[in-house]
């Protein structure tokens, strides 16, 4: 980098900022106080915002006046064809005031790709800031691309959070996976941001087909994703993991099939009275009699009423439910209990 | 949106990088028997990721299909490409012609086939060698490794004889990196030899120089000046610990250093505007020799000339005031040193100060530039 002509003194319309981040950046340039207007070419894509008026009228005619008033802005940047990369307004600004020149940074030697990452790093920083949908926009497509992001750095340039980065970055990679073997994107456009991060974990092929197929069959929240999926990566084998997605769509299968018939799955009770019941597993008889005296009435009675109610609960459990015969299968009810845990 | 095409060499179409991308895509499929052709839907499928990197706003503004379709027929136009029906299908060849692009020097010539790719899959894996602070010096091998060995106690006898032979400067990057040059700098040391580092005779080259400086370019100098004395072994050692970095084979990224070399080696040529000024005069009845722009900026050998001072004493003004530097109709074609009246007044002032307060002489000629500034600008402070 370089500030060549501008002497020790900062040129008022040098930027520290903008320099910082192309040093960041191990971008070479050249400060450059009086580029001739007339020769900045105005090229595709050097702005990086999706609306229509790239530089607002209203933003023009104020930076025009201020100019006028004997504001120094900022200098643009190009790059070393003269290609606008970053400064709009300000471009446009200059124009109407009839100046013939515009201080600005010249950058070397950037590739497409590096100008529009860097217009989107300085327009975060003035301006009309990038939405976050331009944003996701932007970062998708450069991992589309095959560019790999430091989300990191990213977040520092936008302003989003690294997390939510690194969940579209994921939720990318999940559909470009998902396209490479062979699921429509038809099939899979419902799921969330985090449900496709949470997909994009599953390690060998099979698994992510069936455990995709599953969160779009069930339409399984991303936290229980992220259980089954840990589960079939950790397993010894390929069909050790299948069946690890087998037992969660079976767990499922009433989402499933109301999902197929057309409904949409309701929130089942017993999804908050699991909470509790494995809440009151964690106490042994000891703990449940270790109460103050002056409150053991009120608390026989109402343990009394637990008792009760799970009596009648599990009268009715064992004549409606299908449950397995004593010897079938000792470890299922605990597995059961686990997987309930899990949902 | 308008396309538009250019009609004389010195212009692009805004639209180049799109066309670039096009013809990247349908020359991917090239062979020894020229272009395969492909159909509309597939180029769609195979361009609209980079298109969606490269000109977003263009794609949300004219929706996906209208802008690639557009781009089709501009290209067509431009020659680039033909177009077939083909059973109510749009069949797309490479016609032979090239697109032009603007090479770093302001030239126009035409484009190699994947040059922008190879460009950004370098700057890749620049980036990744910077990340892990890859050094090429820990993977070659130099005499002065072994200070007490033949090879380094020969050097230090050469040099006790010679000197340091400053026809062989050593080239020193900004961070005071040497790739090139250990044993002499070591054995220069020793011999408290003052070493000679190579001189930039100009601005442009100095920022040619670091406008080359890459930990790629840093391989490749410290591999090929040292290519007589490294063994095939070392060679390959080091291609493969920046491959192991970049996370893939040396040959793909040499392969990419070749395309892109003249495009590397294209050095922007030196930026020189030309002010267009007026003639003032210094004193009443004297001759109008102060060049002064319309937008007050002032030509600082004319002023201080004028003011009764020589020329090199506006160096005292370095620390105080921006400097410009352009042409203009009376500079004989040379860049002269501007600066802006209002940051001159400032700065002259704060110069006298701190000379003044540090004992030191100031011109009194000074103190009339000065007057003379405020006079015909008016104070900053108005």
């Amino acid at each position: 980098m370089s500030h060549n002509d501008i002497g020790r003194s900062m040129h008022p319309s040098a930027s520290s900022q903008i320099e910082s981040k192309l040093a960041a950046r191990h971008v070479s340039f050249v400060f450059e106080p009086n580029l001739r207007i007339d020769e900045i070419r105005d090229v595709e894509g050097n702005q990086v915002r999706l609306i229509e008026h790239r530089a607002p009228k209203a933003m023009v005619d104020r930076y025009a006046e201020q100019m006028k008033g004997g504001a120094v802005f900022p200098a643009i940047v190009v790059n070393d064809r003269r290609e606008l990369v970053d400064g709009n307004t300000r471009w446009m600004a200059a124009q109407r005031n009839n100046r013939e020149t515009v201080a600005a940074y010249v950058c070397s030697d950037l590739s497409a790709l590096q100008a529009r990452s860097l217009s989107v790093e300085l327009n975060q920083s003035h301006g009309l800031s990038m939405t976050d949908d331009e944003i996701h926009a932007f970062v998708t497509s450069a991992v589309e691309e095959g560019q790999v992001l430091d989300t990191r750095a990213y977040s520092r340039m936008t302003g989003v959070k690294a997390s939510t980065l690194a969940r579209w970055v994921a939720a990318k990679h999940f559909e470009m996976r998902a396209a490479r073997d062979g699921v429509m994107p038809g099939r899979f456009g419902s799921l969330s941001d985090s449900v496709r991060a949470a997909l994009h974990v599953a390690k060998l092929r099979a698994v992510f087909l069936e455990v995709t197929a599953l969160a779009i069959d069930a339409r399984v929240p991303s936290a229980q994703l992220k259980a089954i999926i840990a589960e079939a990566n950790a397993a010894s084998s390929e069909a050790d993991a299948l069946a690890v997605v087998a037992r969660a769509r079976e767990l499922w299968s009433d989402e499933v099939k109301a999902i197929t018939a057309g409904f949409k799955s309701a929130r089942r009770k017993s999804a908050r009275s699991a909470l509790y019941i494995g809440g009151l597993l964690r106490f042994e008889v000891s703990d449940l009699l270790d109460v103050a005296p002056d409150k053991q009435g009120d608390t026989f009675v109402r343990m009394s009423l637990l008792r009760e109610r799970l009596d009648g609960a599990l009268a009715r459990a064992s004549v409606e439910w299908a449950l397995p015969k004593d010897g079938e299968d000792a470890n299922e009810p605990a597995r059961s209990l686990e997987l309930a845990e899990v949902r | 949106m308008d396309t538009f095409e250019f009609e004389r060499p010195a212009d692009l179409p805004p639209d180049n990088v799109s066309r670039v991308a096009i013809f990247d895509v349908l020359h991917e499929d090239s062979g020894a028997n020229g272009s395969r052709a492909i159909t509309d839907d597939e180029l769609f499928e195979r361009v609209i990721g980079r298109l969606r990197v490269l000109v977003p706003r263009e794609l949300h503004l004219v929706g996906e299909r209208s802008y690639v379709e557009e781009k089709v027929r501009a290209c067509a136009a431009a020659g680039l490409i033909s177009v077939n029906a083909d059973n109510g299908r749009k069949l797309l060849a490479l016609t032979g012609k090239r697109p032009l692009v603007r090479y770093p020097d302001g030239e126009i010539r035409e484009y190699s086939a994947g040059l922008e790719i190879a460009r950004e899959r370098l700057d890749v894996d620049n980036a990744r060698l910077r990340a892990a602070g890859f050094d090429v010096r820990r993977f070659l091998p130099s005499a002065a490794d072994d200070p007490h060995g033949s090879t380094f106690q020969g050097l230090l006898a050469s040099m006790r004889e010679h000197g340091f032979l400053k026809q062989f400067p050593i080239v020193r990057y900004d961070d005071d990196v040497v790739v090139d040059g250990r044993a002499r700098l070591r054995a220069a040391a020793v011999l408290e030899l003052d070493v000679e580092y190579v001189k930039y005779g100009s601005e442009r080259e100095r920022t040619a120089a670091r406008r080359r400086d890459n930990p790629l370019n840093r391989v490749l100098v410290a591999v090929h000046s040292n290519l007589g004395r490294l063994s095939p072994d070392a060679v390959q050692e080091v291609h493969e610990r920046v491959a192991g970095v970049t996370r893939r084979t040396w040959d793909e990224t040499a392969s990419d250093l070749a395309l892109t070399e003249a495009w590397r080696r294209s050095i922007p040529a030196e930026y020189s505007p030309v002010f267009d000024v007026n003639k003032l005069r210094f004193r009443e009845g004297g001759e109008a020799k102060i060049q002064v722009t319309a937008d007050n900026k002032v030509m600082l050998r004319s002023l201080v000339e004028a003011g009764g001072l020589s020329n090199y004493k506006i160096d005292v003004l370095r620390d105080y005031v921006p400097f410009e530097r352009a042409r203009s109709a009376h500079s004989a074609g040379r860049k002269a040193v501007f600066a802006r009246a209002e940051d001159l007044i400032s700065g002259i002032a704060a110069m006298q100060q701190d000379r003044l307060a540090s004992k030191l002489k100031v011109d009194p000629e000074w103190g009339q530039i000065r007057e003379w500034l405020v006079g015909t600008f008016g104070s900053p402070m108005g």
